[in-house]
């Protein structure tokens, strides 16, 4: 029992943490173990389960206790980020109808204002005799990020794994980020948020979670790293029945969308992938494939688009 | 008081009449006259009542400020696209009157025009509140103002704001040094006075060790002398870091380098007309008519002429080359700003805050005092609708279409409370400048009898 | 809201989030159809076995997740009120989805059977009516294998009269562990086990990312098996290249922070502020020099 004490912890803490991702006893961590393994700290008290083979084996509690919020990670860890990690996305053009369950999903998630979504779709139509697209948009996470670069206090910060968040217990709410932003993804709290709940309200803002989200501050796209630290997919690309987007770690040469799992450098190149506005040198991490062979006419949108 | 002032009025009429109504230089004042003519003095029941309107005004402005901290930036009509709004554009246009400081004092002053004395102070007190209130304003603009202290603690100074926040300071203890030292020798006349007034104590404190000595008069001409050269540098940044709140970021309309010059021409351009307009002021109510003459006007006229002129040269350049080109994401905004929905704002503010201003002040006709002073207010207007034209239309023209967002988020016109807040900014700025007249002489008095006496000399 | 996961029954018990869909389920009155509920066996690293159940039904013919669904969760004989062979007792989280383990005491049960029945039971509610699942599994494993060549090799066995027999026609998927999911390690999608229990495929994803030493993780899964449930199991192989990151991300840039401006920036505020403010500082010196001057002069007097 004891001799595979420390790898079952592990995978068992991994398990807790992963959902219906399931991860192994394998004696080599990889970044995402090891991240869980740090969060959860083992309290002592252990639980009795069977194994498959019948055996009882004994499990710490801690591991198995649900967790209602991200356990602490102190703010300058959440403003350095994961090591090792650079979290990309891929957005299939082609796969993209509209259907707005993404944004639904991001705004329920980050109980984000009523007025306001982090993840815009666009009708885009570049010229006149162009063919029309939708074009879900979120934050790009620049590796050149002008909002970083113009917040006066370091309320916006870019971290290691590329993510770019929002510290809304220092944002002075000057909105210049917002004005810097070519992309418009920021929105701003003018008030303070209808949809978040009561017993979240009192609760302590993490820049990870960006909950609760705070009147008077920037919100924006997150990157869901707290999600991302479970070895889980963000909120908008599980939600999206048509597999549109894809999320991965670019140190990984890998992307999924939860069904499909594709080599990043491989997708990027067969698709012949872009950034958007790339020519303005932001270096964003979010990547376009182009809406060539569509799943759907661009007109299925139409039904849902209140503009 | 009540009959000193009468007794002034009439010794005032009296030499008007003598000077065919100012339009010679008051070469034949006494230093007493003078000393009585230019002595701060009490409201008159105008004065009460612009008082009056003013704190009225500024109240408004306090209570809609307080719904806004209640309720948050939503009592406002600013949102995600339009941003930042007529906040913004009355700091800019704050920021861009208080050059003026350094315009009249500091430039006149270096290239040893005389002709000026008389308006220094005013544009120094100008130059004060304006910078005051574009303080104000910024912090009225924030959505969470009591985290201001944020910036002394994370201050980046990789953030244009935390530059902007570092040349303000600067240039504020400037312009307070720049209306103090020359206000020294001044309080020794005002302690002199007679009457005691209720400021009195003031005066002491403030300068009641102004002896006159010579050293003294050294020591103090070598500041101002300091003053005056550090003040033009520091007033360049203000408005060129103003300037680049806007260059730095990637947005049609703003994307440009040659911001920071245009934004000090047009400083250039509101703050002279700022002045003229307080020249015109003064003049009438504080009977300064042997003080702020007609040859003032006229070459306040002709500085405002080559002002115009400059900045229209800027504006050409901003308008004219993106137009030329129609790049993509310049189009909407250009086509709004000369046909579509902010055209009329547009024309008015370069017809009537420039063109014909410049126009009219061509003619010697033109730089009298009364449409010098209309020109003026045209001018000051049109800029300060000129600043809401170079904030807003660009935010309402992203890169990306306006979509997934409230039909109201994809316009702007100012709330209540926001029209509130801005004017009652306004009237602040102008409650301080008036309140300092009520205090101290807005004609410099030590320097005018200076001049006065060396044109004795050279006669 | 990422308050996923919710406690119940002793710790034991957790849910989960995953897959989400809809959200506002049970806000209005629509038309309504019976509650379905589906369970799930899931047995990791031939070690940890647990199951996972999902509640939902069709709102306006679409389906929808229910929350808060209490269902009991039964092996192999359902038991009602007298709590024997009674797994656990949960309730469905926000996305209609919970999960339990195994507890020991059913040490017995289990040992007893090689095939094993999960059986969910809901019991009538003011939206509901009752509902019992049912999900058999039989006892089964998977193992990894890989060869210098690089060919994985994966192996499915059920436990049948006392000893482990191969299984033929297994659907196995192996691939890479990534980030959120796992990356094929050939072109196929999936493999057929052949009559030794056995699918073979070829590691083609050559010159991937691995860790610092070049390791990587392989992982073969049964998924969703109806005999056998979800299996899966992962083995760590030097195929990757060795991958370091490079730390040099907090170094000074515009986009930095606070304390990373660049160095000419630094250079050049400071030197404004000092010069711009020593000159404050000296007029303030004047100033004070001639209010002495004042004071001598008034000692004289």
């Amino acid at each position: 029992m004891d001799i595979n004490n420390t790898s079952r912890k592990e995978f068992l803490a991994a398990m807790v943490t992963s959902g219906l991702v399931l991860a192994g006893c394998s004696s080599k961590k990889t970044p995402f173990e090891a991240g869980a393994d740090e969060l959860v700290k083992p309290s002592g008290e252990k639980v009795k389960l069977l194994s498959v083979d019948g055996e009882v084996i004994e499990v710490d509690k801690a591991f198995l206790k649900p967790v209602p919020q991200l356990p602490a990670i102190t703010n300058s860890e959440e403003r350095k980020g994961i090591p090792g990690k650079k979290f990309v996305m891929v957005i299939d053009l082609s796969r993209c109808k509209n259907l707005r369950k993404c944004q639904q999903a991001c705004n329920h998630m980050h109980q984000v204002h009523s007025d306001l979504n982090w993840l815009k779709v666009y009708p885009m139509n570049e010229g006149e005799h162009t063919a029309p697209y939708w074009q879900p948009t979120t934050c790009m996470h620049c590796d050149e990020p002008p909002c970083v670069k113009v917040c006066p206090v370091d309320a916006t910060f870019k971290r290691q794994d590329g993510i770019v968040l929002i510290d809304s217990d220092r944002c002075i709410g000057c909105r210049f980020c917002m004005a810097a932003c070519p992309y418009s993804i920021r929105v701003f709290n003018w008030e303070k948020p209808d949809t978040v709940s009561e017993e979240l309200c009192g609760q302590p803002y993490s820049c990870e979670t960006s909950v609760p989200q705070k009147k008077g501050t920037v919100g924006k796209c997150d990157f869901c790293p707290d999600m991302a630290r479970k070895n889980e997919l963000p909120h908008c690309v599980v939600a999206c029945p048509n597999g549109t987007f894809f999320y991965g770690d670019l140190n990984e040469d890998s992307v999924t969308n939860g069904a499909e799992t594709f080599r990043f450098s491989d997708l990027i190149k067969d698709k012949a992938g872009y950034q958007l506005m790339d020519d303005l040198g932001t270096k964003p991490s979010v990547y376009y494939l182009p809406p060539a062979a569509r799943n759907f006419p661009f007109e299925k949108g139409m039904e849902i688009d209140k503009g | 008081m009540e009959n000193s002032i009468s007794t002034k009025n009439d010794k005032q009429a009296a030499s008007a009449a003598t000077f065919a109504n100012g339009r010679r230089k008051p070469d034949a004042l006494t230093d007493e006259q003078i000393i009585s003519d230019l002595l701060p003095r009490k409201f008159g029941k105008l004065g009460m009542i612009w008082m009056g309107i003013l704190v009225v005004i500024c109240m408004v402005g306090v209570f809609a400020y307080f719904r806004q901290l209640k309720y948050g930036l939503v009592v406002t009509n600013m949102r995600d696209y339009a941003s930042w709004g007529i906040y913004i554009s009355n700091f800019v246009f704050f920021v861009a009157i208080s050059l003026v400081g350094s315009l009249i004092t500091a430039v006149l002053r270096l290239t040893g025009v005389h002709w000026s004395t008389p308006l220094t102070r005013i544009a120094e007190i100008i130059a004060v509140s304006a910078i005051t209130f574009a303080a104000i304003i910024i912090i009225v603009d924030m959505g969470r103002p009591e985290r201001f202290y944020n910036l002394f603690l994370f201050g980046r100074l990789q953030s244009p704001i935390i530059w902007d926040v570092t040349v303000i300071t600067t240039y504020f203890f400037i312009s307070i040094l720049l209306l103090y030292i020359p206000l020294l020798p001044d309080m020794k006349i005002l302690l002199a006075t007679k009457e005691k007034t209720a400021f009195y104590k003031l005066y002491r404190f403030m300068g009641s060790f102004w002896k006159g000595t010579h050293l003294q008069f050294r020591i103090s001409k070598k500041a101002i002398n300091i003053l005056c050269i550090a003040i033009v540098p520091v007033a360049f940044s203000i408005h060129t870091v103003t300037s680049w709140l806007f260059a730095t970021t990637y947005r049609p309309g703003w994307d440009s380098t040659n911001f920071g010059p245009y934004f000090i021409s047009g400083a250039f351009l509101v703050g002279s007309g700022a002045v003229t307009v307080a020249m015109y002021v003064f003049r009438k109510y504080y009977n300064l008519k042997n003080y702020i003459t007609y040859d003032h006007f006229d070459r306040m006229g002709k500085i405002v002429v080559m002002l115009g002129l400059l900045y229209l040269y800027f504006n050409v350049n901003e308008y004219l080359i993106p137009a030329f080109k129609m790049k993509k994401p310049e189009e909407g905004f250009l086509d709004s700003l000369f046909v579509g929905e902010f055209a009329p704002l547009f024309w008015a503010a370069i017809l009537g805050g420039m063109i014909i201003p410049i126009i009219v002040l061509l003619f010697k006709k033109g730089r009298h005092p009364f449409p010098m002073f209309i020109c003026g207010i045209m001018i000051v207007v049109g800029a300060w609708f000129k600043r809401y034209l170079i904030v807003t239309p660009t935010l309402l023209h992203p890169f990306l279409p306006m979509h997934n967002v409230p039909a109201s988020y994809k316009h702007y016109f100012p709330s209540w409370e926001e029209w509130a807040i801005a004017m009652g900014s306004l009237a602040g700025a102008l409650l301080v400048v008036t309140i300092f007249a009520r205090i101290f002489p807005i004609i410099p008095i030590q320097e005018t009898l200076i001049e006065q006496h060396e044109k004795e000399h050279n006669k | 809201m990422k308050r996923n996961i919710i406690n119940n029954c002793a710790g034991v018990l957790f849910l989960l989030l995953s897959g989400l869909t809809g959200f506002r389920a049970t806000a209005k009155e629509s038309e309504k159809g019976p509650l379905k509920i589906s369970i799930s066996y899931f047995s990791l690293d031939n070690r940890l076995p647990y199951l996972a159940v999902t509640a939902k039904c069709k709102i306006d013919g679409k389906f929808q997740p229910v929350g808060g669904a209490s269902i009991k969760l039964y092996l192999d004989k359902d038991s009602t009120g007298k709590g024997i062979g009674l797994i656990a007792t949960v309730v469905t989280g926000e996305k209609g989805k919970a999960t339990a383990d195994i507890p020991a005491s059913l040490e017995k049960i289990w040992k007893a059977s090689t095939n094993h029945t999960f059986i969910a039971v809901t019991d009538k509610t003011k939206d509901f009516d009752e509902t019992n699942t049912e999900l058999s599994v039989a006892k089964a494993r998977i193992t990894i294998d890989t060869a210098d060549d690089k060919n994985v090799v994966a192996t499915f066995t059920e436990f049948k009269d006392n000893q482990w027999v191969a299984v033929k026609g297994v659907e196995i998927k192996m691939g890479i562990k990534r980030l959120g999911g796992e990356l094929q390690i050939g072109e196929e999608q999936s493999y057929t086990t052949d009559s030794l229990g056995k699918v073979k495929g070829e590691f083609k994803k050559l010159g991937m990312p691995g860790d610092k030493t070049g390791n990587i993780i392989l992982v073969a899964k049964v998924e969703d098996n109806d005999a056998y449930g979800s299996l899966r199991i992962e083995k760590t192989v030097p195929w990757g290249v060795k991958f370091t990151a490079n730390d040099d991300f907090f170094t000074r840039a515009l986009w930095g922070s606070q304390f990373h401006s660049p160095f000419w920036l630094v250079f050049m505020a400071y030197s404004i502020v000092i010069g711009v403010w020593g000159t404050i500082i000296y007029l303030i010196f004047l100033i004070l020099k001639i209010k002495q001057l004042g004071k001598e002069e008034e000692k004289l007097s």
